[in-house]
């Protein structure tokens, strides 16, 4: 069978096809599951974000526009139902998101991590989720999802110079604490 | 090149750098040996991150989505049009305020209700309108265009009611 576009699908749904919409959560869902379990660090509160997050998708196909990216436009509402989520169970949402001068100090984790991790690889990536939100955020866009950062800042909401500024900061502390562990030693 | 920071190191690994800042890099990058350890940190977490797994979503997530959407559709009410009912209420609420007028009874002064008088009048005038209405269908050439016009309208229910059971048909065969 030949491999619909995601513009293809959503013609097809706005002719009628409702069912349609399921090829779409098929192909996303597994990307925005992982976006929202990073943002809520909960596996029910993001499943209930998830299933929000398509029926706004779907609500709002017909004011979709073809030469937007479906992708963007998609994690954009993924990102922003996460972020709602998050601001109703008062977790100091404004503090954390308010600006990018965020706390990328991970030392509070770090011998927590440090003790149960086996390789370099597995302490890197349980380090990305102790990493503020929005580090977190770009981190996975960036590398997960190979979204450019231009369409990272169009998600979030941010300026490209900032998106680069999140990013750079947050692979930094990771750097600090790989060079506090020695780890680069195993880099030939 | 003064001195390479890390903001330097991050654009040197997205390939960022002009090729003669790039050259300088690597120059710098062997005199200095702090540099190079963070270089290859930094290196170290870009190639972790690489390999970063998506995670996989409920598997009835779908499931729930699409008899969300369904449910959420069957909710919407089809439109109604109350053109028709609005129509046919005025008139019955016209027709029923006129009977009521008509039988509804008068005091004359000695306290003796009476619908004799209205109902006369009705007579009266119903009688006049029915013999003017038959002068009018006497003429010869009213009673044809009458009759061409009732033979049209005939004609036209016919296929409107065979239409509408062809269409009730196919659409039975659909579903």
């Amino acid at each position: 069978m030949r491999h619909l576009s995601d513009i293809e699908i959503i013609e097809s749904i706005k002719r009628g096809n409702a069912s349609d919409f399921s090829l779409l959560i098929n192909r996303y869902k597994d990307r925005a599951f992982s976006l929202l379990k990073r943002i809520l660090k909960n596996e029910q509160d993001a499943e209930e974000a998830l299933q929000d997050s398509f029926l706004k998708t779907f609500n709002g196909l017909k004011d979709f526009r073809k030469d937007a990216q479906f992708s963007t436009w998609l994690y954009k509402i993924v990102f922003n139902t996460g972020l709602t989520v998050l601001s109703s169970k008062k977790r100091k949402i404004e503090q954390e998101m308010s600006s990018i001068d965020e706390e990328f100090d991970l030392g509070n984790y770090d011998n927590e991590i440090y003790g149960t991790t086996e390789n370099v690889r597995q302490y890197i990536l349980k380090m990305v989720d102790k990493l503020p939100v929005r580090g977190a955020l770009v981190v996975i866009l960036f590398y997960m999802d190979g979204l450019s950062l231009n369409e990272i800042s169009q998600v979030m909401g941010t300026s490209l110079v900032n998106t680069k500024v999140l990013l750079h900061r947050s692979r930094n502390a990771l750097k600090d604490l790989l060079l506090k562990h020695n780890y680069q030693e195993e880099m030939l | 090149m003064n001195k390479l920071t890390d903001e330097i190191l991050n654009k040197y690994i997205d390939g960022e750098l002009e090729p003669f800042e790039l050259a300088e890099v690597k120059n710098e990058i062997e005199k200095n040996d702090e540099a190079l350890a963070r270089l290859k940190a930094l290196l170290l977490v870009d190639s972790s991150l690489k390999q970063m797994e998506v995670e996989q979503a409920p598997i009835s997530i779908t499931e729930k989505v699409m008899k969300a959407i369904s449910s959420a559709s069957k909710a919407v009410k089809p439109k109604v049009s109350y053109f028709f009912v609005t129509i046919i209420t005025l008139f019955s609420i016209g027709v029923l305020g006129i009977i009521v007028a008509a039988f509804k009874p008068i005091d004359n002064g000695n306290d003796q209700l009476t619908a004799v008088p209205y109902v006369d009048k009705a007579k009266e005038l119903i009688g006049k309108n029915l013999i003017e209405f038959q002068n009018f269908f006497s003429n010869k050439n009213v009673l044809l265009v009458v009759s061409i016009l009732t033979l049209i309208l005939l004609i036209t229910a016919y296929l409107t009611f065979e239409a509408h059971k062809s269409f009730k048909n196919k659409l039975k065969s659909i579903t």
